[in-house]
């Protein structure tokens, strides 16, 4: 399992995990905002980097 | 709000809260403790005359308040009431208010998370509202009242403190807004038309009660001029009926509080709080007209209502059922009610207040 979140939320997605015991869990970071902006622009925060984020996330949970 | 220093050892806060006052109220600003004004420092014997005031025991717990899962232990609550100026009589009231915000109906977390504004709103209901001296006449709503102060201020404190909604890191309203420093008040029962609230949720005349809903701040509606109930109706109608709500993206309940004057003029003219609630539904709407198309589409499909639209006759309601709309009294002298909107993605919840006598003062 992967998380994904905002720049704007970084913090609080991490202060969450941290309360609950879930520091562990991978984050994948988005540029900010995703809401009030087209399916196209959307797409477009989805870089390289993003996915790299994700794949390395999901391997470290053996592919979960 | 700046930074908070790391939390504190159990060490650390006994010596700050057993030295000097002055010193220690800085050390419970640099932890983040508090919500940016002087609290009370929670000495032990402080703690353990607040904790004589509850029903349950000092280490009972009544439950795990989202997002950090903190146990609301009576003892943790009453350190809070202290920060905030209760007495230890409020606190029948807070562990009813506490025990209501988990219901999953509520929604705490999301409430507690949100990046719309919503405060807990608190309205205490019933015999204890004169047994504790809260306001339900001029200025309710604040300022000026301790137990209604105190008591909305508690709960603020708990959920920052023991629920862990901190400003800004977990707590991410964009703006935040006044009523997050406490937001409780009472029915003014006495000056009411109508049956008690209490009576359309559940409860009986002589029940004490609390309701909690994640509200907005009150929204002024002046009506100076209308002298019939029809009129009156249609100003607050028109006043609800705004683009911005989140009532109106997603439904919740949400309330409209008259202030006496003006429940008095709409009970003249027949109706029932029923009959309010129904009137309201009908005429408390938004034309699609008025909303851009990116709104329309964003609404309709968070509210997941697009099939209803036709049905509605492209109005949309602010409340999707009558029963949906929290009609009350509060207030004194005046034309001005209000109409208090919700977080909306969860709904109020009602317990009873039981004040049977703690096993501490036995």
């Amino acid at each position: 399992m992967v998380g994904l979140v905002t720049q704007s939320f970084e913090g609080f997605a991490r202060e969450l995990l941290g309360q609950r015991n879930a520091k562990a869990l991978p984050l994948a970071v988005v540029r900010h905002p995703v809401g009030g902006i087209s399916r196209a622009e959307a797409e477009a925060r989805i870089t390289d980097e993003v996915i790299a984020a994700v794949a390395a996330g999901l391997q470290k949970e053996g592919g979960a | 709000m700046s930074a908070a220093e790391a939390a504190p050892t159990a060490e650390q806060l006994e010596l700050e809260i057993d030295g000097d006052e002055a010193a220690a109220l800085e050390r419970f600003h640099a932890w983040g403790f508090t919500d940016g004004l002087p609290v009370v420092i929670p000495t032990r014997e402080r703690v353990a005359r607040m904790c004589a005031g509850a029903k349950h025991y000092p280490l009972e717990s009544l439950g795990n308040l989202a997002p950090r899962e903190g146990a609301a232990t009576i003892q943790k609550i009453a350190i809070n009431a202290v920060m905030a100026g209760c007495l230890p009589e409020h606190m029948p009231v807070l562990e009813a208010a506490i025990t209501a915000i988990q219901d999953p109906e509520f929604n705490l977390f999301g409430m507690q998370t949100t990046t719309h504004p919503c405060a807990l709103l608190c309205i205490v209901q019933g015999p204890v509202v004169a047994q504790l001296g809260l306001n339900a006449g001029h200025g309710c709503m604040g300022p000026g009242t301790r137990a209604n102060a105190s008591i909305g201020r508690a709960l603020r404190l708990v959920l920052q403190n023991i629920g862990g909604a901190i400003p800004g890191t977990t707590d991410k309203a964009t703006q935040g807004g006044p009523a997050k420093y406490g937001f409780c008040f009472a029915e003014n029962e006495a000056e009411s038309p109508w049956p008690p609230l209490r009576t359309t949720l559940g409860l009986g005349v002589e029940d004490s009660c609390v309701t909690v809903a994640a509200a907005e701040g009150p929204h002024n509606i002046n009506d100076h001029l209308s002298s019939d109930g029809e009129s009156i109706l249609n100003t607050i109608a028109q006043t609800m009926a705004t683009v911005g709500s989140n009532n109106l993206y997603v439904g919740g309940d949400h309330f409209v509080v008259f202030g006496p004057e003006h429940a008095e003029a709409v009970a003249a003219s027949g109706f029932s709080r029923e009959d309010v609630a129904r009137y309201l539904y009908e005429h408390a709407r938004v034309p699609v007209e008025r909303i851009s198309e990116q709104k329309l589409e964003e609404l309709t499909s968070w509210g997941g209502y697009a099939e209803r639209l036709e049905a509605w006759g492209r109005r949309i309601p602010l409340a999707r059922e009558p029963s949906h709309l929290r009609v009350l009294v509060a207030g004194g002298a005046g034309k001005h009610s209000c109409w208090i909107p919700t977080f909306a993605v969860g709904f109020s919840q009602t317990r009873a207040i039981e004040l049977q006598a703690s096993i501490c003062q036995l």
